[in-house]
């Protein structure tokens, strides 16, 4: 994998120089990674239910890029690529899961860890990933920046630190630009009667 | 809200977050202005703002692990071939449909469709590469395009398809609440795509809605339709069913599935998307398919197949006005109320959906254009194609399997039972007076014993008859029952003549009802020979007499169907005979049997005799039918109007559409207007029309009584392949070629096959294809089609026979135009002779043939004779009644000209004369064929030495023939010849030649 894995850094290193095809060709290989991991993951029984996603996705990265992912300074870049996955992912899942429970009462889908001790499962705190994505999706149309930024912080976790590195932007823009954007998308999803 | 509105609302946002209190409002009333909805807006923003410091949970953080592994794994790999995804667009039966960018060789989105593990990836792939030469072909907006096929790297087959937005048919229509006619004009879209993928050989075999998406553009809903090819490809062959029984993979889905796809048969065809088309159709009318989903899906395998190939669904109607829970939410999502549902599909729209439903797939529309067609129709508020069952035709569709061909062999048993029962009602009320004790105990211990024979012939010889296991496990019609009924009786009856002479004339009149005149012919037979011969061993038994003469007028009326006249003539005046014995000249027995006398007579071309015969009927009927019964009036209808065709025969036209109009109104009023007697009456006038030219009413008449007729007797009735022949030659004679000739070569085809090559009807038919081409100038074409007419005709009536002398005269004048001008002569001085013989000297027909026949002999030069024939021409008009018009003066015109040409100038003086005086009164003063009378006149009076008279008519005529621009070419030449001969005959050599230099061919 040694080659597999300087070709992996390679596109980091060209993500962060703004090369625009970079998180496009790095994306299926975060996705491929992402899937061996969660099969293993699943294998290993019970230790699944104690882990979080974001860990899963840590470790993903770790292994994509081997032990030298704090040297190349390239994490937050791959988790910027990560996200796009991730996104895909939650979002085809709360779908094929609605689309099974059509014809039902019309329940509404959220992801929710019942053992995150940080957010106590408070019902504010859940997101209809579903009413999420057709927010951003809506508001990418208008700004995919903002979008971009909603991405990295809600699906790939990333700090407004994090975000603002990998966009090359200061921290205080990416707050501000944070806060519309949140705004924004709630009257969005808000105007939908989600639940929140 | 609009995308400006969320531009400038996040502006401001952004403007007064780190405001509060009185400065935000300050700023937000001075950025917001008036605009009070984006002042709300922004309001509402701030509201869900947390602040700078404000907590957040990613979400990736709140989705379980678990949850998370397994979306991860249920998403396919990433790069697919080429192909890379992007999200996932949705999940079916057999795949899972991916959003995925395509970069090489041309960059785009496609649809990617991975088929579940678990078929064999090589063969599927293999199958899509046979088909993907078609597929390439097809490029049609209404059809997705299928790009692509291939296995992922995991071993599953994938196919790669043109990116479609939309939502599947049914869902589309639902939610845009759309009323039943967006909805047809919608589905006449589906069809017209399919039809399209069927003329480039390609089947789609899973059609539903779900492969049907559908969009707006430009506010209209665009359809299209995805999956071409693909169910092909996926299809388990028929080694492989077992198999898939055994998973429960049904390829296709078992709703839309046809009957011959369920059944497993290798053999589908475009017939099979046209069924699927029907259920689609069929959810969109009703929101249910015609099979309940519930009810297949949990059915086992073997009880699907059953319910699809066997099981009668209820029309959509049916289905809407049982569907009372759900009825309600069904009309708000088609627009309408409750109660207007079921009504508005009633009749025509069922009838189509239930066409395309047809089990048999030779029942269902042909092709998906003619689906379309007939739903145009129908939005044309034009009448459809598709009709209900007809009772005959649902009783050989329920003779179809085991079960229900119990249901026809009763139909049939009730028919014979009550046929016996008419007889022995029969005998009691003609001889009541006469019946003796002894009779009375014979006549009880017939019945009891035709009970019981008749049980153990139903029971053992039609039932089992009816047994699909014996029959080979083909459908079982009605026909095919009857026919296996029918080779049992004799047996069956040994020693029990009067019975089975019974039972074999009801299989005749089954047979007859059927139109099956050929097979109904030897139960006739039968039942005659046992009748005859019951008569000479009882002659004193009254009733067995009268049991004879209704055989004989059966068999009698059967050769006339059938085309024996001659035959039937004797027969028929046997049972009159002996009828008007037995119940006096004015019974109804004698009225029924000399109809049928009459129609013989029609057929035999003795229209006169037909008159007397249908007066006496009339006579005879007149005050029964005053007293009210339908069947009365009928009868006295049906009467009037054969007097009608016969008047129109003898060219009595104004008399004979009086009766026909008059017949109409009776059939109405004794059976209502919707009926085969109103319908034949409808036809009847179209002929009549036809006949006088008069062809727009014509078509008119036809069109009514078609569809009329094709519902109540099914499509191969002979009365509906007349009716078809007769709207055909008017479609020709109005100039609709292109609608008549097809239909003729149809109707021809069917004739052949059910009526014989030999049947009148059929000739009739054959002759209509061949006026049609004489008419067109095709006369080559022609040529062969009369010579097997005519040759045909002599065999079936005689040379003599009006019909045969029809096509006589039809290829005499195809052999003139064809240059054998010597074989034309002969056919038709045949074609005069029998006319004159068997219709009389002054019927139209014997005058057309003498004109005809005149024609041949000038063109053959044989100039006295043709005028001979012109004469008689002019004189027979003349005794006809027929005023002198302007065909007179071409008529008399031609005369003179012959007997110029033919040098006798003496007695071509008169008529030249007389149509000189003609066509002064009938056509323009300077009209060319004015001009031609007159140089024929000058000629003549050249000849006869009268000089000055007859330079002044040359002159005058070549004047008229060169200054009318509508003169034809070719008529200014003789002229000038003629002025020319003059000159010189009366010494003016000078003017003759200038006038010939006129004449010489100029120098090229």
């Amino acid at each position: 994998m040694e080659s597999g894995s300087e070709h992996i850094l390679k596109l980091v290193e060209d993500l962060r120089n703004g090369v625009p095809t970079a998180a496009a060709d790095l994306l299926p290989l975060v996705y491929e990674d992402l899937r061996k991991l969660a099969a293993s993951m699943l294998g290993r029984e019970r230790a699944s239910h104690t882990l979080q996603a974001t860990a899963l996705v840590n470790e993903a990265c770790m292994k994509l890029m081997g032990g030298k992912a704090h040297a190349w300074n390239g994490q937050d870049h791959f988790l910027a690529v990560a996200a796009m996955a991730m996104r895909q992912v939650l979002v085809s899942h709360a779908r094929a899961k609605n689309a099974a429970k059509r014809g039902g009462d019309g329940e509404r889908l959220t992801l929710l860890d019942p053992v995150d001790s940080r957010t106590g499962a408070s019902p504010e705190s859940c997101v209809d990933v579903l009413a999420l994505e057709d927010a951003l999706a809506a508001l990418e149309k208008e700004d995919p920046q903002l979008a971009r930024i909603v991405e990295l912080r809600y699906f790939a976790g990333m700090s407004i630190v994090q975000v603002a590195n990998v966009l090359g932007m200061s921290d205080r823009t990416v707050n501000r630009l944070w806060r519309v954007a949140r705004a924004d998308l709630a009257t969005r999803m808000g105007a939908q009667g989600t639940p929140e | 809200m609009t995308h400006a509105n969320r531009v400038r609302a996040r502006e401001i946002f952004l403007e007064v977050c780190d405001l509060a209190g009185e400065p935000r409002a300050q700023q937000l009333a001075a950025l917001c202005g008036t605009d009070t909805a984006l002042r709300a807006l922004v309001e509402a923003m701030l509201l869900e703002d947390p602040g700078e410091h404000g907590t957040f949970v990613p979400l990736v953080n709140e989705a379980s692990a678990t949850d998370l592994a397994a979306a991860i794994l249920e998403a396919p790999g990433t790069a697919i071939g080429p192909y890379r995804i992007i999200r996932q667009l949705g999940e079916g039966g057999f795949g899972t449909v991916f959003l995925a960018q395509q970069d090489a060789p041309i960059k785009r989105e496609v649809a990617l469709k991975v088929i579940k593990l678990g078929m064999d990836t090589r063969q599927v792939v293999a199958r899509f590469e046979a088909e993907r030469q078609a597929l390439a072909m097809m490029d049609h907006p209404g059809i997705a395009k299928v790009h692509d096929a291939g296995a992922t790297p995991n071993g599953r087959p994938y196919f790669v398809m043109e990116l479609c937005s939309g939502l599947p048919i049914t869902d589309y229509c639902d939610q845009q609440r759309l009323p039943l006619r967006a909805r047809l004009s919608l589905f006449v879209q589906v069809c017209q795509a399919v039809q399209h993928a069927h003329q480039k050989g390609l089947i789609h075999r899973d059609i539903k809605p779900s492969n049907v998406l559908v969009s707006t553009v430009d506010g209209q809903p665009v359809a299209k339709i995805i999956d071409f090819g693909i169910a092909k490809a996926t299809q388990a062959r028929l080694t492989e069913k077992s198999v898939f029984t055994e998973q429960r993979q049904l390829i296709g889905t078992p709703e839309y599935m046809s009957p011959e796809q369920a059944e497993g048969s290798l053999d589908i065809d475009t017939r099979s998307d046209v069924y699927s088309l029907g259920v689609l159709l069929y959810s969109l009318l009703t929101g249910s398919t015609p099979f309940e989903s519930h009810a297949l899906r949990s059915a086992a395998y073997a009880e699907i197949q059953r319910i699809i190939r066997e099981v009668e669904p209820p029309r959509p109607s049916t289905r809407l006005s049982q569907a009372t829970t759900t009825i309600d939410a069904i009309a708000a999502n088609r627009s309408t109320e409750p109660r207007r549902l079921a009504p508005s599909i009633r009749g025509e729209l069922d009838w189509i959906v239930m066409k395309a439903l047809e089990k048999p797939r030779g029942r269902r529309y042909s092709s998906a254009a003619e689906f379309a067609s007939d739903i145009e129709r129908y939005l044309r508020d034009e009448p459809v194609q598709a009709r209900p069952s007809s009772a005959m035709y649902r009783a050989s569709k329920f003779a179809r399997r085991n079960k229900v061909v119990v249901a026809a062999a009763c139909a049939v048993a009730l028919s014979l039972l009550s046929g016996l029962a008419a007889t022995t009602a029969m005998y009691f009320k003609a001889n009541r007076a006469r019946l003796n004790e002894q009779s009375q105990r014979r006549i009880a211990e017939t019945k009891s014993a035709t009970t019981r024979a008749i049980n153990d012939f139903l029971t053992q010889d039609i039932l089992v008859a009816a047994n699909p296991w014996e029959g080979e496990g083909r459908h079982v019609t009605v026909a095919e029952v009857l026919e296996r009924a029918g080779s049992k009786v004799r047996t069956r009856f040994e020693g029990q003549p009067q019975v089975e002479a019974s039972v074999q004339s009801t299989l005749g009149e089954s047979f007859r009802s059927l139109g099956l005149f050929k097979e109904a012919q030897p139960h006739y037979d039968r039942s005659l020979e046992l009748q005859r011969k019951l008569l000479t061993d009882d002659s004193s038994a009254g009733e067995t007499e009268a049991d004879l003469a209704e055989a004989l007028r059966m068999q009698a009326a059967n050769m006339q169907a059938n085309g024996q006249f001659n035959e039937a003539e004797p027969i028929c005046r046997d049972a009159l005979a002996r009828q008007t014995r037995l119940f006096g000249a004015k019974s109804v027995q004698v009225a029924d049997t000399l109809e049928v006398l009459a129609d013989i007579q029609n057929w035999q071309s003795h229209f006169d005799e037909a008159a007397k015969s249908l007066d006496q009927v009339i006579h005879i009927r007149e005050p029964l039918a005053a007293s009210g019964k339908p069947m009365d009036g009928v009868a006295l209808a049906r009467a009037t109007s054969t007097l009608g065709s016969s008047l129109n025969a003898l060219g009595k036209f104004p008399e004979a559409k009086e009766l026909k109009l008059k017949a109409l109104e009776m059939f109405k009023k004794a059976v209502g207007e919707k009926s085969p007697y109103v319908a034949q009456a409808l036809s009847d006038l179209g002929s009549l029309c036809f006949e006088v030219e008069k062809y727009d009413e014509s078509e008119q008449y036809f069109t009514q009584s078609l569809p009329m007729l094709t519902e109540l007797l099914g499509p191969e009735h002979s009365a509906v392949l007349v009716n078809r022949r007769s709207l055909a030659n008017t479609l020709s004679f109005l100039g609709k070629n292109d609608q008549a000739e097809p239909m003729l070569r149809e109707v021809i085809a069917t004739s052949e096959r059910v009526l014989g090559e030999a049947h009148p009807d059929t000739m009739a038919c054959v002759n209509s294809l061949a006026t049609l081409m004489l008419r067109n100038k095709r006369h080559p074409e022609a040529e062969p089609l009369l010579r097997s007419l005519y040759d045909r005709s002599v065999k079936a009536f005689g040379p003599q026979h009006a019909e045969t002398l029809k096509y006589s005269s039809n290829f005499a004048w195809c052999l003139l135009k064809t240059g054998k001008e010597d074989l034309a002569e002969k056919q038709f001085r045949m074609a005069v002779e029998g006319f004159e013989a068997t219709l009389g000297r002054t019927h139209p027909y014997s005058i057309d043939t003498k004109d005809s026949l005149a024609q041949c002999l000038s063109k053959r030069e044989k100039w006295i004779e043709a005028a001979k024939y012109d004469k008689l021409v002019i004189d027979l008009n003349k005794e006809a009644g027929t005023p002198e018009d302007e065909d007179a003066a071409r008529i008399l015109g031609r005369q003179g000209n012959n007997l110029l040409r033919g040098g006798d100038y003496t007695n071509a003086r008169d008529p030249l004369t007389r149509s000189l005086e003609l066509s002064r009164k009938f056509f323009p003063p300077a009209d060319w064929r004015t001009g031609t009378a007159e140089w024929r006149l000058g000629d003549c009076l050249s000849h006869l030495n009268l000089k000055a008279e007859a330079e002044e008519l040359l002159l005058a005529g070549v004047k008229k023939l060169r200054e009318d621009t509508t003169a034809p070419p070719g008529t200014l030449t003789p002229g000038l010849e003629k002025l020319a001969d003059h000159y010189e005959r009366t010494g003016q050599p000078e003017q003759a030649q200038s006038i010939r230099s006129e004449l010489k061919p100029k120098p090229k």
